[in-house]
Order: structure tokens, then sequence, then C-alpha cells
């Protein structure tokens, strides 16, 4: 089971204590199907099915409405977007789109590629795109993604902000159902328009919920698009029986760039990492993207798969975070955090838990464009003396500290050592406190109860920098779990979406980050990696920055 | 009987009705917010919130919601989940499986265990009836996770005797998860069918039947077992019964896609409409089959009467 959701997978994955099966490697030595530039060595064979390790969903299989990878991984490669990622490297490439042009970074004119076709057969035009971001927006749809259309225009018109947040007034009624910030222009040309300058927009328009959709979609708002969606990407969705398997068949019109190679990819729904892992021991399932816990511990995995495995680092970032100064004032001070932070014995902790991970020196994961090592400095290493002098100067702490955790998600051992780590440095007293369930663990934070430190984890939707900065430390950003609020830290992310050219705008970035090592709002743990174990069956076998599978690579051996 | 029957039924009625609501309650007043979670480490939309709401009925207190949930029931609507699916297809498509598996284990207990049994029984303290107590200890000792796990590895991984896991729910895929989940029940069934043969053996009307020189398979096979039979059916059912209900720790081991892992599932999503639902079903198939254990008797024995 995994109550997955995408775009925090993370959190969710460790939910169904899935997180620390993502192993940490960054390396591509082992990886079998490709020499170290992720060229592919295995031969190409074209044809043949693939079976792969699949999850049940948990909503409805709409774009917009599916925030966890069960549906999210599916419905990747059903539909197409305007722009989509290198699965090696997450750079930008247009996919539906022709071009994506602006000049002020404020409004971006869209053109799209002229005769494709969705699954049903009918044409993706502009309004493909226009109704469909004007549904995932519109708040009486209630979709769970619409906060990803909120820099555009007239978004506040179409998802009144409620008063008092979640409570007991409800939100005013929107005054319209239509986006103010999209216009059609002709069949294949539109406009967005946002609310502020933004560079780095057109980098999130790969992420699912941007997909366009069909006209059958609006007959029934969605209701048979959700056991069935029709997109226009390389597979069409032929069968769904949600207990058991989702197939998706090559779609023989697609002829765009990264074409697959096989023709059917059936996605096996599993309850258990476990009984997948068994089933790609046994060859008989092709390929899984999660290892098992218990198998990372020796890298058993690597004895059990002999070559049929490999690893790479993915957009994955985990940490520490501190409670808001309103809920808990005792951790108010920078330098205690910074102290706690240098107390922690990262190498020692991944040695025992998760041997593969690689220590996080700052807030950004190693796998996007714009990323800069060390940006934590000296306070993300481990160094008892200066632990401890900070710990004076900010005055000691008082009474027992506690690092709260999701229980059965896997994070006993890893939480346990951390707070061995503090305890020994510090000489405080630290406990790792696990609750019932990742639904409890999560309501407590989001109702910002949760006294003490607590464990966080975040998975970039779309490989940018912003993705790590903003959703998580801006001023009141959707997860900003512990009311992080710094002045100029917004300031430079508003100068840097706002930049000229990439580069200027990932300086910005840069500097932005850097001013959390100063507040240290949450602790860099370390970034994720993916291990994926594979069959005999096939090769040319990838996992993409997402750590999800790359489809557009794998080959059957005939 | 037929009266009998009518006031069990009757009685049927207000144990599922007391039993739902006990689930209901636990489900729905568990602390926290049932829709906390849902949307991953961003908080849920508003909108989202009150949809949830609404159509869970979450603002009523406990016995309305109850009340919207009997209403249904009656109805036969066993609700809805989050992801839009009927909780009574999601049985249908899932019940079927567990039916499988509980039938492959029952069967598989009935022949080895209880011909085990009956085996040690006859010949008592021979060296098969040595071997089989200490093989059974031995089982009982096991837990499943250790037994299923071992043949899984053994079986289905290092000798590819059986499918490693039985996703698609087939007869040929539930027979290694059959034995394993009916490895228990097993041992239990070798020694209650070794004890009352052993015991039967001995009575008076065996003695008379030997003494009247009726040939010794007739004296076993019929006269003997059919008395030691209501220990056994009343274990067996049980057993099946509780099979029906789902093997949690067996369905996750051989990634099954039965009830079990619907329950498990259910529960770690806080997926309150299934659970409840699927509860209520599993509550009713244990009285019928616990029903129909009892009237069993009546036809094994003359002697058990119901009035």
């Amino acid at each position: 089971m995994r109550a997955l959701k995408r775009g925090h997978k993370v959190v969710a994955l460790a939910a169904a204590g899935m997180l620390l099966a993502t192993g940490c490697g960054g390396d591509d030595d082992n990886n079998a199907g490709s020499d170290a530039q992720g060229n592919l060595t295995g031969p190409i064979t074209e044809g043949g099915t693939v079976s792969v390790h699949g999850c049940k969903p948990e909503r409805p299989l709409l774009p917009a409405d599916t925030a966890e990878v069960c549906g999210g991984d599916v419905l990747d490669n059903v539909t197409a977007k305007l722009v989509r990622y290198h699965p090696e490297t997450g750079d930008l490439e247009n996919d539906l789109a022709e071009s994506i042009e602006t000049k002020d970074s404020k409004t971006f004119t869209v053109k799209l590629l002229k005769g494709v076709k969705f699954h049903d057969g009918t044409e993706v035009d502009a309004d493909s795109f226009i109704d469909a971001w004007n549904f995932a927006a519109y708040a009486k749809n209630a979709q769970q993604n619409a906060s990803f259309f909120s820099q555009i225009q007239g978004f506040e018109d179409v998802n009144p902000e409620d008063p008092d947040g979640d409570g007991p007034k409800d939100p005013p009624d929107p005054k319209t159902d239509k986006l103010s910030g999209l216009k059609k222009v002709n069949d294949t040309t539109f406009t967005i328009t946002l609310t502020r300058r933004n560079s780095t927009f057109p980098i999130r328009l790969g992420y699912t919920a941007f997909s366009p959709l069909p006209e059958s979609f609006f007959k029934d708002k969605g209701k048979s698009f959700g056991k069935k969606p029709i997109g226009a990407g390389p597979f069409k969705l032929t069968s769904f029986n949600p207990d058991r398997e989702i197939v998706l068949e090559k779609d023989p019109n697609y002829d765009r760039a990264r074409k697959p190679h096989i023709d059917k990819v059936i996605y096996r729904i599993y309850t258990s990492e476990d009984a997948a892992y068994a089933d790609v021991q046994a060859n008989q399932l092709d390929i899984t993207n999660i290892i098992p816990t218990s198998k990372q511990l020796d890298r058993l995995y690597a004895r059990d798969l002999g070559g049929r495995f490999a690893t790479r680092a993915e957009g994955v970032f985990q940490s520490i975070t501190f409670p808001p100064t309103k809920t808990d004032p005792s951790y108010s001070n920078p330098k205690l955090r910074q102290a706690i932070s240098m107390a922690i014995d990262r190498e020692q902790v991944i040695k025992l838990a998760f041997p593969e991970r690689e220590p996080a020196t700052g807030w950004v994961s190693p796998v996007v464009n714009g990323y800069k090592a060390g940006a934590c400095g000296e306070y993300c290493t481990y160094n008892p003396e200066r632990a401890k002098q900070l710990f004076e100067e900010a005055g000691g702490y008082n009474g027992t500290m506690t690092l709260a955790y999701n229980g059965g998600g896997n994070h006993e051992v890893w939480t346990e050592a951390v707070c061995n780590s503090i305890r020994s440095v510090l000489g405080v007293e630290c406990i790792a406190k696990g609750s019932v369930d990742f639904a409890s663990f999560r309501s407590a934070i989001e109702a910002k109860e949760q006294k003490g430190m607590f464990r966080t984890g975040w998975q970039m939707d779309y490989p940018s920098i912003e993705n790590f900065l903003e959703p998580i430390y801006k001023t009141n950003a959707s997860s900003n779990d512990g009311n992080y609020s710094n002045k100029e830290f917004d300031k430079l992310l508003n100068d840097a979406a706002a930049a000229a050219s990439e580069e200027e705008g990932y300086a910005l970035y840069q500097q932005a980050e850097a001013l959390l090592a100063e507040d240290m709002p949450a602790i860099p743990l370390w970034y994720g990696a993916a291990i994926h174990g594979h069959s005999n069956k096939v090769t040319n076998v990838k996992v993409t920055v997402f750590g999800t599978y790359d489809f557009s690579s794998v080959t059957v051996i005939k | 009987m037929g009266r009998y029957v009518l006031r069990r039924l009757l009685q049927m009625a207000f144990v599922l009705l007391g039993a739902t609501f006990l689930v209901f309650a636990m489900v729905y007043a568990l602390p926290g917010d049932p829709l906390a979670g849902k949307c991953g480490e961003r908080p849920c939309s508003a909108e989202y919130v009150r949809a949830e709401t609404e159509r869970l009925h979450l603002d009523d207190p406990l016995p309305v919601q109850y009340g919207h949930y009997l209403k249904g029931l009656a109805q036969g609507d066993f609700g809805t989940t989050a992801s839009g699916d009927d909780v009574l297809d999601e049985i249908k498509r899932t019940y079927p499986v567990t039916l499988r598996l509980g039938t492959i284990a029952i069967i598989f207990v009935a022949i080895v265990g209880v011909g085990a049994g009956i085996i040690a029984g006859v010949r008592r303290n021979g060296l098969f009836d040595r071997v089989s107590l200490a093989g059974t200890l031995f089982v009982i000792s096991l837990p499943i996770f250790v037994i299923g796990t071992t043949m899984q590895y053994f079986l289905g991984i290092k000798m590819g005797l059986f499918p490693v896991t039985a996703t698609n729910g087939s007869w040929g895929q539930l027979i290694m998860p059959g034995m394993a989940v009916g490895s228990l029940s097993l041992a239990y069934a070798t020694r209650i069918t070794r004890t009352s043969v052993a015991e039967n053996l001995r009575a008076d009307f065996v003695r008379t039947a030997r003494a009247k020189g009726m040939p010794e398979h007739r004296v076993v096979g019929i006269h003997t077992m059919r008395n030691s039979m209501i220990p056994i059916i009343t274990f067996l059912g049980t057993e099946f019964g509780s099979l029906l209900g789902g093997a949690i720790v067996t369905e996750g081991i051989f990634n099954i896609p039965g009830v079990g892992g619907l329950v498990f599932r259910a529960i770690a999503l806080r997926e309150g409409a299934l659970v409840v639902g699927v509860a209520t079903f599993l509550i009713l198939i244990f009285l019928v089959v616990s029903l129909i254990i009892d009237l069993m008797y009546a036809v094994l024995d003359p002697r058990i009467r119901y009035e």
C-alpha cells in the first residue's frame, strides 16, 4: 500500500513504509543498462510487454486530481503536456508545444504542434488546454492540484481564499469559472498571463496537472475519464482493474520524440514492496522502482539481484523541521537550531539506516539546475565541539527534545540514531516520538499543533531549484510547515522569478538558500536516490530524475 | 428446526446492527481529522474538504452519520470510497479471490490434516503418531509470516515450482498461499482429529461393532468417524469462517488481491467507508457460517435436535 502523494511522495511513501526504500547514490556505476553517460548499452529491440510494480490509485485518474504516485505514474505515460523533462537530466524539452515564448516573463505565448491527436482521435488544440486548466483551477471542482494554477492571472476569482483558513466560515463563491489569464489566439496558439513575472514558469508545465483534456472529458466532468483517462501521450490505457493491474498499450499514432520501443506496459498492483521484490528476484516481474528497506541493509539487494539493479540520484530532499515559534517557542533561537544540526552525524546515520544515501549540504537536490553544493556550509557538517559551543551560546535547552515521525513508515531506526547523536554531543535528552500513522502525523503538523522537531521530506514536482525553496520556506507557502518567514528571503525569491536570465535567477535563488543557513528553519539531512531492480527479460532499464520508470528506453530481450 | 433458524436469523440482525455500530464508531470517532494527510505535504484545499465533508456527513454527530450509513445499507449501498469506487463493487471484485484461497486452504487442511489425524489416532503411540506430534508442534510454533516467506523463497524463487505471488488471484496461483495459510490449521486439525478418533475407538459402540464381527475399515470409517466428526467440523467451520475474513498477512506476502489486503489498505489510507463496509460484510459472512456449522451437528448426530 502506498498513501503516496505525488509531489510530496516522500512523506507519503514514508507513510507506506517505503520512504527509506529509496536509498541514495548519485553514481551510475551499477547501472547495468547504460554506461556512465547514460547511453543505452543493451541491444534495442522493438515490441514486447514489460510488467512493472504499480500500486492502487487513491483517486479517480484525473490529471488535476491526482496528487499521489500510484495514479500519477500511470497518468504521466498516458498524457502529454506542453513540455516534458529529459528522463536522464531533467532538462526541459518541448512536447506538445512547438514554442513557448515570452518577452517580459509575465505573458507567455504558446504555439502548439499541429495535428496532434488524443487517443480518442480528437485534435489537441488551444481549447484542450484552456478548458482543462479552467476546470482544474475552478474551486467548485475541488481538484487536489488546483493550487498549481495559482500564478495565473484571475486565480483568486475562480478559487477564492478561505477567509479563516480551514475554519468555520466557507470561502466565498467564485466569481467566475474562467481564468482571465488564459486567452485563445487561434486554434493552435494561446497566451498565459501571470499575476507577476516568473521566468521559471514554463518549467512546471510538464507536471501532470497541466495536461490538456479532450472534449469528452467535460461531458460528465471526468466521471468516465477517471476510469479510462484519454491523453496524447505515448501510451493509451486499455484496461484498468484497480486491484490487479493497469494495462497501457503503445499508441500507434504517437510519433514524437521519446517514442517507446515496447508495445505494452502492465502495472501490476502490489500491496507490499516485498512481494514485488520477490517477483523481480524470480524474474516474474520485470521492474520495481522500490527496494524494501530490509533488503537495503548491507546492500542485500546487490547479492539477491546480481547485476539486475541500478541506483541514481532523484529529486528528493529529507529534513527535520522546527515547529512554528507560536506552537513551540523553545527552538526559536537559530543558534540552537544550528547546534542541533551540527550535532547530527549524518554519515553515521546513513551508514546505519541506508548505506547508499548522500548527506545533504543544502536545501536543494543536486539533480536540478541551479543547484550549488555546500549552501548550508559548516552548519551541516558534524562537529561536536562547535555544536557544543553554539549550544552554550544559545543558552542550552531546558527539558527533553522530541523528534516526531509517522509510525509504520520505517522511520524508527534513523530518528533514534539522530536523537542518539544529538544526545551524546549536546548532552540533552532527545526522544524519537512515533505517531500512529501518517494521517495523524500530518494533521498535527498542518494544524500547527506539533510541538518539538518533526521529520519532513520533499519530492520535487518539477525539476527546478525554485520547487525546493518557494513551496516550503516562503512566507505562508502551501507546505511551509515551520511557518518560516523572512522578508529578505521572500524578496530574493520574487526577484529570482522575475530575473531576466536563467543564470541570474539561479544566483538569486542561491542567495536565498544561503539565508536558510543563517535561520535554519529546517535541518537538511540527506538527498534521495532511486534504486530499482529488474528481471533478466529486459534491458536498458532506467528510471527518471523523479524515480519513475523511463519507458522510452527500456527494451525487451528477445 | 425452522423455528430455530428463524430465531437465529433474528439474533443475527441484532448482532449485525451492534457490531457495525461499534466498527463505525471506532472508525469515525478516531482522533484526528479523517481528511488529514489526504493531500500529502500540503493541506487539502477548502473546496476538497467541503466536498468530502458533505459526502461523508462529517459535520453531523456520530449517531446521525450512522443513521445515514444504515439507510444506505438497507438499500444495498455500502458507500463509496475517496476514489469514487463503490464499496460493494470492491468487495465483489476481491471476494472471489479470498473465497478461493479459503477453499484451497480448508481442502488442504481437511485432506492432509484430518487424514494424518485419523492415522495417528488409529495407530496411537506408533511411529507415525510420534512424528506427526512433533511435526505439528513445530508448525504451530511458527508464525505465518515465517512459513509464508520461507515457502515463497524456496518453492517459488529458488525451485520455481509455484508462482511467487498471486497477483491475478487464479486457482493455480493460490495453491502455495493456500497451503501456507492452511498450515497452521493443519496442525490443530491433526491433533483434534487424533484425540477424537482415539477416544471414540475406545467407546462402547465400537467394541460392539467389533464384537459383531464388522470389518475394521467399517468400524473406523463409518462408526468411529461419524462420531468423531463433530469437533472436527466445528473446528474446520470456524477456521473457514475466519479464512473468509481474509488472511491479511498471507495476502500481503503473496500479494493476493483479496479482502485481507483491501481491509489493510483501507485502514492505512483511512478509507472509513471501505473499512466499515468490508467489516459489515465479514460479520455477515461469519454469522452465516456459524449458523451452518450449528445446523450440521444435527445432521451428524441424530441425538442433537433443534427446537
